[in-house]
């Protein structure tokens, strides 16, 4: 069916070497928008479980000041 | 006994022979709250995402350790009071996540130096990707505006053509 070939493959599933981890803030910065915000799973094809560990990461690197809590790009 | 992993920013204006002691002492902490310390690594100075305690920068270390979740809370506390550090982070991880010591924290100071400079340099990749983006924006934005200008203008010009083939425009700039 079309509606199924039309649907993203989650980037972690597909390839192994990506780790999610809070330290690679490289890799975490891809699912951020410019504001700062995380993008929905379903705007990125990542599955449910890998978005449930990307979250988390995520948050976990806002904490020490890897990635922004939040960005005004008019600032920079 | 479970395993733990802790993230320190410590203060940027140590360097050197400070800096080492500050790592020391934390580690000392770290084994009189946990257990036994498995590995430090000095990552460097990096720039923060955000300003903490108005500093621009700061020196990331990471220690790894075994211990016991009361004595995690004490020795949280005890970093929370310290001056030097400006922020902490401790984790549980998996025993898979766990590292043996490369290098020695004498030779990671004095690398994290000559390294720091790439460290900086990623993030200024990271503002001009941003810095390009926003012209990009601007200048299609700018286009667009000029374009319906055009548009306007040679509306304009047919609206003066026209007014130029009627006979009374012409007698009104005659008058």
């Amino acid at each position: 069916m079309a509606f199924i070939s039309q649907r993203k493959i989650c980037p972690f599933c597909e390839n192994s070497e990506m780790v999610i981890n809070y330290k690679e803030y490289k890799v975490l910065r891809k699912f951020l928008t410019e504001q700062g915000k995380i993008i929905p799973g379903f705007v990125t094809g990542v599955c449910s479980n890998h978005q449930r560990h990307l979250t988390r990461a995520i948050k976990q690197s806002r904490n020490i000041a890897l990635l922004p809590f939040s960005t005004d790009y008019r600032d920079i | 006994m479970r395993y733990y992993e802790t993230v320190v920013i410590i203060h940027p204006a140590l360097e050197g022979g400070l800096l080492k002691d500050n790592i020391v002492e934390i580690q000392k902490l770290a084994e009189q709250k946990g257990g036994d310390l498995k590995n430090t690594e000095v990552w460097g100075r990096k720039k923060l995402a955000y300003l903490i305690d108005k500093q621009k920068y700061g020196t990331y270390t990471m220690l790894q350790f075994t211990g016991d979740g009361v004595k995690i809370n004490e020795m949280n506390v005890e970093l929370e009071h310290n001056p030097n550090v400006l922020a902490y982070m401790t984790i549980k991880i998996n025993k898979t996540e766990m590292k043996e010591q490369t290098a020695d924290l004498d030779t990671q100071i004095d690398g994290q130096s000559s390294s720091s400079p790439e460290a900086d340099e990623v993030n200024i990749a990271v503002a001009t990707e941003i810095e390009e983006e926003i012209p990009d924006v601007g200048v299609k934005y700018i286009q667009k505006i000029l374009e319906e200008e055009d548009e306007d203008i040679v509306a304009g010009n047919e609206l003066e053509a026209k007014l130029s083939d009627d006979p009374e425009a012409e007698e009104d700039k005659e008058n």
